[in-house]
């Protein structure tokens, strides 16, 4: 799976992007993989006490959890995962 | 009056009289201010079906009742014109400091009418209003001509003028003041230009009054918390910019690349906020009254571009990146400051020069008809050329400054040209965000994202969570933002406020501020007043529900690449229950009943 | 101990959000050109400096007013103001080193920054902390250890 970051996720893993072979049936488990390996900064800002935080967006293959199945969303070795902070501009 | 500032100067440039009246404080309180009132004066003045660029034209501009007090980011004004882009009625919007100066010099609003017999700018100090000689300063750009002004009436006066752009009259320039600030759509600046009025050079020692002055406190202070606390009003549009987006919009599909051939440009990375912080950005800008700061101040070390400057925004590191297929951040920044510098707006420029580049590749122009500029997609020493040959009126930059579409219609091919209303849509590609569609096609000044900015709910999440993907409930959204933005843009507040305010606390300022009772539904009411009467205005212009739309490209042409991969926009599912939300009939027209509900008859 | 204003030019975006709350505080109504705290931007340079009375030991205000009307009590570091006492000679604002002291021709009298009170607007209102209201010892801490950082970092490179 093809994990990205952007703004300033960036800073709390020290990469733009990574490759993530290990498995993981759902985002649930990705995240969790991901906290593991990036340690408690990036932890307390994507999943704070377990939950996914309402100021972080993830996208699979460009879609938003929030219209597949959230945390549940069922992974393919195959996809994207995005996470951005809540962004915005104009 | 509080809030407001009680007078409206009017300039004859053809006679030379400047005259003083009484701003109606019936109108100011059904219109606000800026856009809402400039709009209502407007239209009661002139002609729907006048020439743009002919002296019967009238050019107002205007800061709203928040204007010059420290209500949270709200010190913007407006200009007031008919665009010679569109042929819509235009109103674009500014920050930085000069509205407030126009506060402080006693003005709600400056009428120009005519056209001044030789180049001239307005020097306005207090209630001393002349107009003086400008031909020794035409011709010059923007930062010249500020610091020029400057030092011909008070170092500390501010500046709205025209460049060279405005002077020649391309169809997209802006006004620019506090040098890098810009009113920038529509083409405001070439009327201005029509009217050989190069400046209004403003200083003003008095004072902005409030009703209520404790609760006009608290309302602030409620207000500032909201912003404060939101994850990008507080800190995500000071660290990054607004050209953050660049990244979200590519990963969700929507980042239109090569003129609208596609939804997604695989190196948009190096073109995005991130890139900016790391690279070009010396330090965040804030305009007059601001609490977020988006503003860059950005310098280019690499010395095929060195130069210093502020921005791209977003639209703009847009415009001239993916839509020209570019990404080099260096030669964006560069050509951005070229931009301010002649006095274009980024927006167009850009997407013009991508359509030239669509044109180029597809065979329809060729070396010949550029005089030598090669226009591949991706030549960042090309979209630099252009916007200088652009910027000075010059060989090929004279066809480019009129704007895409006479461009591609020169040329046999205005199916080429990504605008709506002949003004070119920004960078959410309404393939990939179905409501941005409905409002680029039913936006009153033709492509335009800040008229009902969707993307908040559809794409970031920001009120509500929607998916853009889908139709439904999408028309109620654009007419909601269509509405609630009128009633900010009249305030003269910015759009980026609601990144952590609500509707109900800009409608708390305005009722302490001013001593007007304004409730939520109120102030929707006259966001929808004045969107109704702007409708009205473009209709009699001449434009029909023919015109609400958006180009062939996006409604039968799939995205081709990336996440929205096979996506067209269904406009037409939208747009009927758009009207009927609006209270228009069938034919997008405003009916009697609508319009007595909302007093405009 | 006494509180100085501290200017951080470096983190000010040129707002004005100080000026604002400034002149409002003290007449509840948005006069620009009644502020005592001024921001100077420099356009080309996208660069601002927020300037206020500096409340001077040695404050040559004080030092040249005929009447009295500057002073400053004793053990404060405030030098206060008098509109009773002033005579409206502007004496102040010629010997002011830093043009912080300025006359105000619509109300009459001497603008300069009197911390309202102890509690500045301006500090309240700056959303990017480039206003500081802290203790005196302390005041240039931060900027001291910025710059010692600046030279660990120049040392640790060679």
């Amino acid at each position: 799976m093809r994990v990205k970051y952007f703004a300033n996720i960036r800073p709390l893993t020290g990469c733009l992007e990574l490759e993530w072979t290990t498995p993981a049936q759902s985002l649930r488990e990705l995240l969790q993989g991901l906290a593991e390996r990036h340690g408690e900064p990036f932890r307390r800002r994507i999943l704070p006490e377990g939950r996914l935080s309402e100021t972080i967006i993830v996208l699979v293959n460009g879609q938003h959890i929030l219209h597949l199945d959230g945390l549940d969303t069922r992974l393919q070795p195959e996809d994207t995962i995005s996470l951005f902070p809540m962004v915005a501009g104009g | 009056m509080y809030g407001w500032v009680g007078t409206v100067l009017r300039v004859n440039l053809t006679t030379g009289r400047i005259t003083k009246e009484a701003t109606d404080p019936q109108d100011a309180k059904r219109f606000l201010g800026a856009r809402g009132l400039g709009s209502k004066v407007f239209s009661d003045e002139v002609d729907p079906k006048v020439d743009p660029l002919s002296p019967e034209n009238k050019l107002i501009f205007a800061p709203g009742p928040f204007s010059g007090t420290f209500a949270p980011s709200g010190g913007r004004y407006e200009v007031v014109t008919k665009g010679p882009l569109t042929g819509t009625i235009a109103a674009s919007n500014s920050g930085g400091s000069f509205g407030p100066e126009m506060k402080y010099a006693g003005y709600d609003m400056v009428i120009f009418e005519g056209k001044a017999p030789k180049p001239v700018y307005l020097w306005i100090k207090d209630d001393k209003v002349e107009l003086k000689d400008a031909s020794h300063i035409w011709g010059k750009q923007v930062p010249n001509t500020s610091d020029a002004l400057r030092a011909e009436t008070d170092e500390e006066a501010k500046v709205a003028c025209i460049g060279p752009a405005g002077e020649n009259m391309v169809l997209f320039a802006s006004i620019m003041n506090d040098m890098h600030r810009a009113a920038g759509r529509s083409g405001v600046g070439a009327v201005m230009g029509s009217k050989n009025l190069k400046a209004v050079v403003v200083m003003g020692t008095g004072a902005v009054k409030v009703a209520d002055p404790s609760a006009f406190t608290a309302a602030v202070m409620k207000a500032r918390e909201g912003v404060k606390n939101h994850p990008v009003g507080g800190a995500g549009l000071k660290a990054y910019g607004t050209d953050v987006l660049v990244n979200i919009l590519n990963e969700t599909g929507a980042l239109p690349t090569k003129n609208f051939r596609d939804g997604y440009f695989p190196t948009a990375n190096k073109t995005g906020g991130e890139s900016l912080a790391e690279t070009q950005l010396v330090r965040p800008k804030g305009c007059y009254s601001c609490v977020i700061s988006c503003g860059r101040v950005t310098r280019v070390a690499n010395p095929k571009f060195a130069s210093s400057g502020e921005g791209p925004e977003y639209e703009a590191a847009w415009s001239m990146g993916a839509d020209c297929g570019v990404d080099d951040l260096d030669a964006i920044v560069k050509t951005n400051y070229l931009c301010n510098e002649y006095g274009l707006d980024s927006i167009t420029l850009g997407a013009t020069i991508a359509c030239a580049m669509d044109l180029f590749e597809a065979g329809h122009i060729t070396l010949k008809d550029t005089g030598g500029l090669d226009l591949h997609f991706g030549n960042a020493e090309s979209l630099l050329e252009a916007t200088r040959l652009t910027g000075q009126g010059e060989g090929f930059g004279k066809l480019l400054g009129k704007g895409s579409y006479r461009l591609a219609e020169a040329f046999g091919h205005p199916e080429f040209s990504m605008s709506v209303k002949k003004q070119e849509m920004p960078a959410y590609d309404p393939r990939g965000v179905q409501g941005i569609g409905l409002n680029y096609a039913t936006s009153n000044r033709g492509g335009c994202h800040v008229r009902g900015y969707t993307i908040s709910v559809e794409v970031l999440g920001c009120g509500a969570k929607l998916d853009p993907h889908v139709t439904a409930e999408k028309p109620q959204w654009v007419k909601i933002f269509q509405d609630l933005t009128a009633a900010i843009d009249s305030s003269g507040a910015c759009l980026f406020g609601t990144f952590g305010m609500t509707g109900e606390d800009f409608a708390a300022m305005l009722t302490a501020l001013t001593g007007v009772t304004y409730t939520l539904d109120d102030y929707l009411k006259t966001g929808e007043r004045i969107w109704n009467l702007e409708r009205n205005f473009n209709l009699k212009a001449g434009f029909t529900n023919a015109d609400d739309t958006l180009p062939e490209r996006l409604l039968k042409c799939p995205i081709a690449t990336g996440p929205s991969k096979g996506e067209v926009n269904h406009l037409a599912e939208m747009l009927p229950e758009y009207y009927k939300l609006r209270g228009w009939d069938e034919n997008g027209v405003p009916t009697q009943e609508k319009l007595k509900d909302l007093a405009l008859v | 101990m006494t509180k100085v204003l501290m200017i951080h030019p470096d983190k000010c975006t040129g707002c004005h959000n100080c000026t604002l709350a400034c002149s409002y505080g003290h007449e509840s109504q948005f006069r620009a050109a009644a502020t005592r705290v001024h921001v100077y931007t420099w356009e080309r340079e996208g660069f601002s400096v927020p300037m206020m009375c500096q409340q001077c030991d040695e404050a040559s205000c004080m030092k040249v007013c005929p009447t009295g009307a500057l002073s400053r009590a004793k053990g404060a570091d405030l030098v206060e103001y008098n509109r009773a006492k002033c005579i409206g000679c502007r004496m102040c604002t010629m010997a002011c080193p830093f043009g912080n002291a300025v006359y105000d021709g619509v109300s009459g009298a001497i603008l300069k920054c009197d911390q309202c009170d102890g509690s500045p607007e301006c500090v309240k209102f700056c959303p990017s902390k480039a206003l500081e209201f802290i203790d005196d010892s302390i005041s240039t801490r931060s900027r001291k250890k910025a710059f010692a950082a600046k030279f660990k970092a120049a040392i640790q490179e060679v």
